[in-house]
């Protein structure tokens, strides 16, 4: 066909293709995996499984900053909430193992095997540091009329199911912690979902919900700024930090409970890159700047190498498994 | 008065050389974060975030907010230009920006978008100032049955902002609904139409989408008339916008700068909502409204005014009460709790070097953005002039590298080719991709609290109603949507005559 | 448009009904504690309604000339589209072996030459400058990751 017009002509159409196809099946008939480099050659994504500005996103930016002087490389915190931390436990186990990026998991996960209805198996990580330990706690707005914890109890127990906790997912470690409350002291509560502690905090500030039973470091700018009052905590003795609220003990309500806090990654991370995170987490969580972070904003110091931590995995999976299923949370 | 004072305290801060070149430093990257798609402002504040550890609290918050508030400026620059907006706050701004490039008024577009931006952030930022307190309450109250009736409200008004069949666009929108419930459920993460593909668990990406949707599709379009010249159908009239322009753009930009300021308040209430609200409110009132999608300023106008706003409104719950209200200003709670200062009522009183240090930059920063930006109008329109035949394949590898920056998978490449193709398809049978993008941005937000609702209220919907915002909105929303889908079933073709009113 | 609107809000409605069955079988649970397939299903319904009510209007509608278009604006112009289309699949599968500048430039050329229907040398060129350069301004830049491919160029 001649055409003097600037159409494609039949042959040169062709031709493009054929030359298309051949690339494409030259490059499907190529492939070998990039290869590794040096660690760490760029930047470590620390996925922290809740909304940005709880407590686990703090500390774990504040670590990621410390963390980067020592290792020279940007650490950066993407914030994957959802599920009360399934979305990022998933998202840490599924990410590759390559030591670029780790994650932040909480004994969360280990409840929600009973209590939510699906579950991430601690298992799948490679536990790196255990950093922190938080108490629960009891906290309401300002103007609500419950000033000690008894009053704030009688009213739920007077009011099946009106009292609304928030907490910071399903299954999550503070919706737990109500849960457990409930049941120690013959409450029937009903349980508001949120995207994590400052959400849920910030719900009871604003009035939505009645109380929640996230740690009073979590609550603690709300608190300061005048808007939540502190009317327990679940821990053995009073905090430094919060000298007025007493404990549940002090109560007569044997219920202490927490959060703890590990560094982890997905399970077929490199040893050596295992070992080299655990030495710069080691460093960070003695460094006096962490300490003073920590204290400052109220949230509890521990740690825990990475075979200790696997350890306390272990053994609250045993623990939970007396206490958690019983307390009906899981959806069938 | 008091916050007078507080300002020139505040000026005198901003001033030092370190904090001016961290602020431009900002402006600068938020910019070229905003132009480019991919790198979002949450990007390139988590990759920046780090190096403002080392700086004092008020200098690295004056880079951070010029990070923020250059990306709202940059983004506008790629929807004006090729179609694709350059972030979720710019979807509405293609609808004419991008026709007002093709008319040969890119020059007037752009100039406007900065200008009213720039408007828009220095009134908003007075607002900050003086009333911030109040509104921080406003803030904090606002549950979640009233999130839903404002999304509803958003929701309903994105099938107006199409010219074609209402019925279509409203589809379209509930079709985006749906594409948000690909990936993890927002309360119980349990995962949904993955079809365990571990790249959806996430969802389907907005960014491949977008680039799909609106770019690649384009671009197939174009390609299909053999002597496509360029996206130019008119010669390049004005670079800067008329006298005309300012006038029609006057009170678009008051009432664009209105509602993206208490839109911008909402914890979690995003520029998508503000500046969708903005086009259709302006669409409504117009004395003509068919012109709304052909290219007028007024649709470029009040967007962009309310999405500058925005940034101005969400410091609000986040200097007085710690709240923050989307990612962007969490990460900067994150980055002053870090730094020892403690967000909250006492903050302007204990720190308020901070507070007005940050405000004075805002308002440098603004100017900063507006100096930065309209020069580059010239150049940008230059670029117009660029042959079809270069131009397509660019645009083509800035789709690819936008979709494969994001999660650095190939497989976002595969979704940006599949949704180009769908979006190609959507164009040869009228439906509008607008509406489907905005229902897919704001699809997991509006199913988190309208669960969540369901939980506050023990299962009832009167809770929907028992609030006057909820109410309002709701009202609002219902009404919108009667007037909407009347006209599909009555008989189009039916003349008119002109003062046919009678229904 | 109409024959084509009732063709595709059929197929519009099975998508609505295939959330809706998607949304069930996840459990939509109790009104006080919605679970995770309450939203699809709930949307899926309205969707298909729209999708139902879309194809009444076809009907509605029947009784006027048909808008009936041809698919593609030219005869020829499918040819265009889908090397486009077939260059970007070249990409995503090249990406990762090739790497970044590579597969750009290849990418790029074939584009220009073959769509765009250049000339020989300058669409080399081009292709050269444009892989190069955005390979600088992006990888070193800004920081992005781009592939090195096997060869590592």
């Amino acid at each position: 066909m001649i055409q003097r017009k600037k159409g494609q002509s039949p042959t040169h159409f062709v031709r493009s293709l054929m030359i298309l196809f051949w690339a494409i099946g030259f490059s499907l008939t190529v492939g070998t995996p990039l290869a590794l480099a040096e660690y760490p050659e760029k930047e470590i994504t620390i996925i922290v499984p809740w909304a940005a500005g709880g407590g686990t996103d703090l500390i774990a930016r504040f670590m990621g900053d410390l963390m980067e002087k020592d290792l020279g490389k940007p650490v950066v915190v993407v914030n994957k909430p959802g599920g009360g931390g399934l979305v990022g436990f998933n998202q840490i186990a599924a990410a590759k193992a390559d030591g670029y990026t780790v994650g932040v998991t909480t004994n969360s996960q280990i409840l929600q095997k009973y209590s939510a209805s699906s579950f991430v198996d601690w298992r799948v990580f490679a536990p790196i540091g255990l950093f922190n330990y938080d108490p629960a706690g009891f906290t309401v707005n300002i103007d609500s009329p419950w000033k000690v914890l008894k009053e704030a109890l009688d009213f739920a127990k007077a009011n099946p199911g009106k009292m609304r906790i928030s907490n910071s997912g399903p299954g999550a470690i503070w919706h737990v912690a109500a849960a457990l409350l409930g049941s120690k002291t013959g409450v029937q509560f009903t349980h508001v979902p949120y995207g994590g502690a400052n959400p849920a905090a910030v719900a009871v500030a604003g009035g939505h919900v009645e109380a929640t039973t996230a740690s009073p470091a979590e609550v603690g700018t709300l608190v300061r700024g005048g808007k939540l009052r502190i009317l327990a905590i679940a821990s053995n003795k009073r905090d430094a930090l919060f000298p007025d609220v007493p404990t549940f003990k002090e109560g007569g309500i044997d219920f202490v409970f927490g959060v703890w806090r590990c560094l982890v990654a997905p399970k077929n991370t490199p040893k050596e890159i295992v070992a080299k995170l655990e030495n710069s987490v080691r460093k960070v969580v003695n460094d006096p700047k962490f300490r003073d972070f920590m204290t400052k904003n109220g949230f509890g110091q521990a740690y825990q190498p990475p075979a200790e931590s696997a350890a306390t995995m272990a053994q609250d999976e045993k623990d939970f498994e007396k206490i958690v299923p019983g307390l009906g949370l899981k959806r069938n | 008065m008091e916050s007078l004072t507080g300002l020139f305290y505040g000026l005198g801060i901003a001033f030092q050389p370190q904090n001016l070149f961290f602020c431009f430093v900002g402006c600068f990257v938020g910019t070229l974060v905003g132009v480019l798609p991919g790198l979002g402002p949450s990007g390139a504040l988590a990759l920046l975030l780090p190096v403002t550890f080392a700086l004092p609290p008020s200098t690295a918050i004056i880079m951070l907010s010029g990070i923020y508030y250059g990306a709202m400026y940059g983004g506008s620059t790629t929807s004006i230009l090729i179609n694709i907006p350059g972030e979720a706050a710019s979807v509405v701004t293609c609808l004419d920006g991008y026709q007002m490039a093709r008319k040969g008024r890119a020059g007037p577009a752009l100039g406007m978008a900065a200008i009213a931006s720039f408007i828009a952030g220095t009134i908003s930022l007075f607002g900050l100032m003086f009333l911030a307190p109040p509104f921080a309450n406003f803030a904090l109250k606002f549950s979640s049955p009233k999130y839903v009736s404002l999304i509803i409200c958003g929701l309903i008004l994105v099938s107006f902002l199409g010219a074609g069949s209402r019925l279509k666009a409203f589809m379209m929108g509930t079709f985006g609904l749906l594409l948000g419930t690909v990936g993890t459920d927002p309360i119980e993460g349990m995962e949904r139409f993955s079809f365990g593909i571990p790249y959806l668990m996430d969802g389907v990406g907005l960014i491949p989408v977008i680039m799909g949707l609106f770019g690649i599709s384009e671009i197939l379009s174009n390609l299909e008339e053999e002597e496509f010249r360029g996206i130019l159908t008119e010669k390049i009239k004005n670079l800067f916008p008329t006298l005309k322009d300012w006038v029609d753009s006057a009170w678009p930009i008051v009432r664009g700068t209105l509602l993206g300021f208490f839109v911008g308040i909402i914890p979690g209430g995003n520029t998508v909502i503000s500046s969708t609200m903005a086009y259709a409110l302006e669409k409504k009132i117009s004395r003509h409204p068919e012109k709304f999608g052909t290219g007028v300023i007024e649709g470029v106008a009040a967007p962009e005014s309310a999405n500058n706003a925005g940034p101005s409104g969400s410091f609000i719950p986040l200097l007085s009460l710690g709240i923050p209200t989307n990612a962007t200003m969490a990460l900067l709670l994150a980055s002053l709790m870090i730094h020892g200062v403690s967000p909250g009522p006492f903050l302007i009183n204990q720190h308020p070097d901070i507070f007005w240090s940050v405000i004075a930059s805002m308002y440098i920063g603004n100017m900063m953005l507006l100096a930065l930006n309209l020069p580059l109008v010239g150049f940008w329109v230059q670029v117009l002039k660029i042959p079809y035949a270069y131009f397509f394949p660019i645009i083509f590898l800035f789709c690819l590298l936008g979709s494969y920056s994001i999660g650095t998978t190939v497989f976002d490449i595969g979704v940006m080719i599949f949704f180009g193709i769908v979006g190609f398809l959507m164009r040869k049978y009228s439906y509008e991709s607008t509406p489907l993008i905005l229902a897919f941005i704001l699809g997991p937000m509006f199913e988190e609290h309208f669960r969540r609702s369901l939980v506050l209220s023990f299962g009832s919907f009167r809770i929907f109603f028992e609030r006057p915002i909820s109410a309002i909105f709701l009202g609002l929303a219902i009404l919108l949507l009667f007037l909407s889908l009347l006209p599909a079933f009555i008989r189009r073709k039916k003349p008119l005559a002109k003062d046919d009113r009678t229904q | 448009m109409r024959n084509s609107d009732s063709r595709s809000s059929l197929v519009w409605l099975l998508v609505g009904l295939g959330f809706i069955a998607g949304g069930l079988r996840m459990g939509i649970g109790p009104l006080n504690a919605p679970g995770p397939g309450f939203f699809p299903a709930l949307i899926g319904g309205v969707f298909s309604l729209l999708s139902m009510a879309l194809f009444i209007t076809t009907f509605l509608a029947k009784g006027q000339p048909s808008e009936e278009r041809s698919f593609w604006k030219e005869k020829k112009s499918w040819r265009k589209v889908l090397l486009s289309l077939l260059s970007l699949v070249f990409y995503l599968i090249s990406l990762d072996y090739l790497g970044y500048r590579i597969t750009t430039f290849l990418f790029i050329l074939f584009l220009l030459k073959f769509v765009g229907k250049r000339r020989w040398g300058s669409s080399i060129l081009i292709a050269l400058l444009v892989s190069w350069a955005s390979y600088a301004v992006f990888k070193t830049g800004l920081g992005v990751s781009l592939p090195k491919g096997l060869i590592k160029i």
